[in-house]
């Protein structure tokens, strides 16, 4: 009896040493049950605490404690470490005696659900993730009311401990690619996660491409439309974004409001999305590489404008296209990082002052300015901001090329890119997924948005048992 | 991958160093030649014949004040003056943007073939590069500024792309004329220009016996001619005649012209071919007696413009044979009748000038306008 | 064992293979060669390819998706069998090579005429060492990508035919001055690489329309050349395209678009996609060669050592008439290997089946 009430005190020293200098935790005791309670203030709901643990401890008396902990929201731990882990995930330990248990009560403050910031549509639902697992799931669950919505709860980070959820539909999700990125996140190996883009970062075949290899999107709607695919979605704890897999290139250009409107707009929107991807990767390349090396390719009409305002730019092509890139990442930076009110003050300056003083004082020339400002438009008509902010890097690589080879350096460049393409897999399929290895049928919600009624089949690149949807 | 990455940025880093500097056409340092012209060249004291070479190129973002820099230079052949010209310009002269190549009447009787193989042989010059002959000296065109105009090259060209539109002169590129001159069974032609006191004019149309000028179509019979040479999309035909000792004039508008060639062997050997000419248009000029309202009077006024224009056409086609010139590429159809041993046996040039041609014109008055 | 590839990539595969700068002289040397009308001479050329992709099935079919070389090895001895690996190591490689030397000068006597060649066939060795190590599955992914890009351009020819003229193809048939054999070798040469198909006998799904999507593929390239034939004959005449080195383009430079003209100079460097199909194959095709007689090199090593080697003897053919002087004869023994190694694979596979039975 002493040994094992010794015990128990061992246990309470264990518990008390590990959180010795965290001042926000909470003791508290009752006498009178020799019971004493040890929690965080701030992860547990107080209406929980109250309703679960105190009241009724203070309404029992020291016989009926017995009957008291048989109830189901107390749950017994077997040594320190689970009750540590306990504490620290919300739960309120109870320490009576030889035995502990612990209650949830998690509950800390979060913010709101609102609109996603990075990821707005015109029309469609406005709801977003937040920062609270219980609140994403809660909303991927009240869009899509299955039993077969499976999630899987893994930890990732050695001191975060980070919870991570994986989920699928069974039967509609490929078990291998499943089991495959369950085991990837289990290898990972960190001190901590704090995001989805982050995480996704951990789990992907090539680290060291500019491109994202796994989507992630805000968005409700879009990540349970991707589960009923047939795709495996991922929360992490703490993060609004989710991440489904596999993950093609195309889907990157790929928005929500491609469904909710017409289907001959989806498909406008879409083949614009691929025309500013092209705009963006070539365009000034090529203003580049057409001022230094292809004269002969200016239309006559432009030949005269163009050499008049290139005459008065002390600097080479490429200087110049360097130099107005540089600035714009710089605006577009600067005001990414200050208060939207100030953000726009930013616009005017750069769009505005630097734009025209730069003509002016003869830095660059008019139609540079414009180049490069459409190829920045252009860049943020890529709904995904990641994929975006790779696209507006490897633009620079090709200016660089464009200004020294022209357009053999040009080409050289997009064959490079296509060739690091085809060599990208996510969960081992291809990257490139409806184009190499190519699946026709899959082409009719890639570069287009068919009408819904012959969209029957599920994308190929998810190797879903269960081919056709509605079923 | 890695590789990828490491290696990218290496190579970057070497881009930014190197680079082929010595390729490099920077568009603010480059004179464009927008105009080239050829003619022969005499010294007084001398027998001997020069080239005379002038080339147009406009002047951008310079001081000067001019709008083009003109310059010349005498020399043995077309190539040797591109570094005797360029020799006089502080700006890289090129000839990827060359748009018109003026031929002096004199040098082109003397043959065109040396400057159009240099021209067709340079893979910076274009395909769509205007042979244009000129009436007289054409350095002397192409150096002087008419006030009114824009500069003489881009107004050369403005020029000829809108008669060539209304087909009043054929569409010759240098690779049309080329290919003419290459070919057996047809001849090449080219528009002639001419200068007035202070602006330019087309003369006509100059017709090649090989690479030769031999003679010219004036600007009156071109549209004829041009629906000789083919199918017509549009043009505008004047036509005056006389009925009952009255003139009357017909314009025929809108015109589009179908053109059929037929090839008949006469059984002695000789050639004889059919042009069959079909134009169709409306008419919205006519000074005259006649009603245009009435079907008689306009199967009348249909038979009167297709006499005349049979008539024009027959003398075109005459004045065509004498001066043994295949303009209209009979040659193609009476080839592509034979055999290719009688075709090589046969000096078409010889057999051209007596061949029986004939021409029958057909006019179909579409409609007469919205007046009655 | 990664995924096999499927037929849509095969027909793909095989009009990257065989289309490239060949393209660009070939209505020229139908001209020069088969004389008047010569274009009727890719037809003729199309079904002798045909015929020895034929053969190749023979082979695909009487050695049940069997690799050649397991054919080959199983009853020959590798004493025998290395001298002729090494010659076929060395013509593949070396038309490969060439081919894309041959395009490098071209590119020249458009634009960088100054810049030494070296460094410009630097670019494209190292496209070629990238997409290689990626191995065959990327390959055939990348020859996909690149046929888009590359898709839309036989449609160009539309644009030629507001000056395209029936007369001027003139109805004599192989008239003028020809020499058939030699114009056949040529075409045949822009028109090699299908005996890819025979190498990738183990990479296919059995049982999958493999050789249909060869024929088709080389169908479809076969039709892209006869119109680019047709319509030069058309637009040019006979006796200008005797005069024309590259009449693709001359017929390229003649298209112009509001926004931008000469449009040649983008065009031609489109082709370095093909061109890099055509050479990537070849490489790889050498490379499962060397990889039978060094069996325990390194892949990444082998494939190394295949593009320095060629990159320095590129270098040597310096001038385009040089180039297509050896190109000739490299072709001569490209199409009679072509030949030969299925007829073999015929004979040891006939061999090895009565072996068999007794």
């Amino acid at each position: 009896m002493n040994f094992f009430r010794s015990s128990g005190k061992n246990r309470f020293n264990e518990v008390q040493k590990a959180f010795e200098k965290c001042e926000d935790i909470v003791y508290r005791t009752f006498p009178q049950l020799d019971i004493t309670l040890i929690y965080f203030d701030h992860l547990v709901e107080k209406l929980d605490l109250d309703r679960d643990v105190i009241r009724p401890l203070n309404q029992v008396t020291k016989n009926d404690l017995q009957g008291l902990f048989k109830q189901s929201q107390f749950e017994r731990t077997q040594n320190a470490a689970e009750t540590i882990e306990s504490i620290l995930n919300g739960k309120v330990a109870v320490f009576h005696g030889d035995d502990t248990y612990v209650v949830n009560a998690y509950g800390p403050a979060s913010r709101a659900v609102v609109e996603s910031e990075t990821e707005s549509v015109i029309t469609g639902p406005h709801d977003a993730f937040t920062e609270n697992l219980n609140t994403n799931l809660a909303l991927i669950r009240r869009r899509v009311k299955s039993s077969k919505l499976k999630t899987i709860k893994l930890s990732v980070g050695e001191i975060t401990k980070t919870s991570v959820y994986i989920c699928y539909i069974e039967g509609i999700a490929n078990d291998g690619l499943v089991q495959e990125l369950i085991k990837r996140v289990k290898n990972i190996e960190t001190d901590g996660i704090f995001e989805g883009n982050m995480f996704v970062q951990f789990i992907d075949e090539h680290p060291h491409s500019v491109f994202p290899q796994f989507i992630t999107s805000e968005r409700t709607d879009v990540i349970a439309s991707k589960l009923i695919a047939g795709k495996i979605a991922g929360l992490v704890e703490g993060s609004p974004s989710a991440f489904t897999a596999p993950t093609n290139f195309f889907e990157f250009f790929s928005s929500p409001d491609d469904y909710y409107q017409r289907w001959m707009l989806g498909t406008a929107l879409r083949l614009l999305r691929f025309i500013a991807f092209i705009i963006t990767i070539t365009f000034t390349a090529f203003y580049v590489s057409v001022t230094t090396f292809h004269y002969e390719m200016i239309p006559q009409a432009l030949l005269l404008n163009l050499a008049e305002s290139r005459s008065k730019v002390p600097f080479p092509p490429l200087y110049e296209a360097l130099l107005m890139e540089l600035t714009i990442e710089l605006l577009r930076e600067a005001g990414a990082r200050l208060p939207s009110k100030i953000g726009q003050t930013i616009g005017i300056v750069g769009g505005i002052v630097i734009g025209q003083a730069a003509v002016q004082a003869g830095l660059t020339s008019n139609i540079l300015i414009i180049a490069v400002a459409s190829s920045a438009i252009a860049s943020f008509v890529i709904p995904s901001y990641i994929m975006s902010a790779s696209i507006r890097l490897i633009r620079f690589g090709l200016i660089v090329l464009a200004g020294n080879f022209g357009n053999w350096g040009l080409m050289f460049g997009i064959a490079l890119i296509v060739i690091h393409l085809c060599g990208l897999t996510n969960l081992g399929t291809s990257y490139l997924t409806p184009v190499a290895p190519m699946n026709a049928n899959d082409w009719k919600d890639t570069f287009v948005r068919f009408p819904f009624s012959l969209l029957v089949k599920r994308p190929s690149q998810v190797k879903t048992p269960n081919k056709r949807r509605m079923k | 991958m890695c590789g990828v990455l490491r290696f990218a940025c290496l190579f970057m880093a070497l881009l930014l160093l190197c680079g082929c500097s010595a390729d490099k056409r920077q568009l603010e340092n480059l004179g464009f030649t927008n105009s080239i012209s050829y003619d022969l060249y005499t010294e007084e004291d001398n027998e001997e014949r020069k080239l005379l070479v002038t080339t147009s190129v406009p002047n951008i973002g310079t001081k000067t004040g001019k709008q083009r820099e003109v310059l010349t230079a005498v020399t043995q052949s077309s190539k040797q003056a591109w570094v005797k010209l360029s020799r006089q310009t502080g700006r890289i002269l090129v000839n990827g943007q060359l748009r018109n190549a003026l031929f002096g009447m004199e040098l082109a009787a003397e043959g065109l073939m040396p400057h159009i193989d240099t021209l067709v042989r340079d893979p910076s010059i274009g395909q769509r590069v205007n042979i244009i002959i000129v009436d007289g000296k054409a350095s002397e065109l192409l150096k002087k500024d008419f006030p009114d105009e824009p500069p003489t090259g881009q107004y050369i060209y403005d020029l000829l792309e809108k008669e060539e539109k209304h087909n009043s002169i054929p569409d010759i590129a240098i690779y049309s004329f080329a290919r003419d001159l290459m070919d057996e069974g047809i001849d090449p032609v080219a528009p002639i220009i001419k200068m007035n006191k202070d602006h330019l004019m087309i003369d006509g149309i100059a017709l090649f016996g090989d690479d030769r000028y031999r003679t010219k179509v004036s600007f009156k019979d071109a549209l004829i001619f041009a629906g000789l040479r083919g199918d017509l999309n549009q043009g505008e035909l004047n036509v005056d005649f006389k009925d009952a000792n009255e003139i009357e004039s017909v314009t025929l508008s809108s015109v589009i012209g179908r053109r059929m060639v037929k090839v008949k062997r006469v059984q002695n050997g000789e050639i004889k071919v059919l042009l069959g000419l079909h134009f169709k248009g409306s008419v919205l000029e006519y000074i005259g007696s006649r009603e245009l309202n009435d079907t008689k009077d306009i199967a009348f006024l249909e038979g009167q413009l297709s006499d005349y224009l049979q008539d024009e056409a027959m003398k075109l086609i005459r004045h065509m044979q004498t001066n043994q010139v295949d303009s209209l590429g009979i040659g193609q159809h009476v080839r592509n009748s034979m055999r290719y041993k009688e075709w090589n046996s046969l000096d078409w040039k010889e057999a051209y000038a007596g061949a029986d041609i004939e021409c029958s014109v057909k006019v179909t008055i579409i409609n007469t306008g919205k007046f009655q | 064992m990664r995924e096999k590839i499927n037929p849509y990539h095969i027909f793909m595969l095989m009009y990257m293979v065989q289309s490239g700068v060949g393209l660009f002289s070939l209505p020229r040397i139908t001209a020069e060669y088969f004389g008047t009308n010569g274009w009727l001479a890719v037809l003729v050329v199309s079904f002798i390819v045909c015929l020895n992709i034929a053969l190749f099935y023979i082979v695909y079919r009487m050695g049940k998706g069997r690799s050649v070389f397991d054919i080959m090895e199983s009853s020959v001895s590798k004493f025998v069998l290395f001298p002729l690996y090494a010659f076929v190591i060395f013509v593949i490689s070396l038309t490969g090579c060439l081919l894309g030397k041959q395009y490098i000068l071209m590119f020249q006597m458009i634009s960088f005429q100054t810049t030494p060649p070296y460094i410009l066939k630097l670019f494209f060795e190292i496209l070629l060492y990238f997409l290689l190590i990626k191995g065959i599955y990327n390959i055939v992914k990348a020859s996909t990508v690149f046929f888009y890009l590359t898709s839309w351009m036989p449609f160009l020819m539309l644009y030629h035919l507001g000056e395209f003229e029936w007369q001027r193809l003139t109805p004599f048939l192989f008239q003028g001055e020809t020499s058939m054999i030699q114009g056949i070798i040529q075409i045949m040469g822009s028109l090699l690489g299908y005996e890819v198909s025979l190498y990738l006998i183990p990479y296919v799904e059995r049982n999958s329309p493999f050789f249909r999507a060869v024929v088709l593929g080389s169908l479809y390239t076969s039709l892209v050349y006869l119109v680019v034939c047709i319509v030069s004959f058309g637009f040019f005449g006979f006796t200008m395209l005797l005069h024309l080195n590259f009449p693709l383009f001359d017929l390229f430079a003649f298209i112009e678009l509001p926004f931008v003209e000469r449009f040649e100079n983008l065009l031609f460097i489109f082709f370095i996609f093909k061109v890099l199909i055509t050479t990537i194959i070849s490489f790889w095709i050498v490379q499962l060669y060397l990889g039978r007689i060094f069996t325990k090199a390194h892949p990444k090593l082998l494939i190394f050592m295949i593009v320095l080697a060629t990159y320095i003897v590129s270098n040597f053919a310096d001038t385009l008439t040089k180039l297509s002087r050896w190109l000739h004869y490299l072709f001569a023994m490209h199409i009679s290997l072509n030949f030969l190694i299925p007829i073999v694979l015929i004979i040891l596979l006939n061999i090895q089946k009565r072996q068999e039975v007794t």
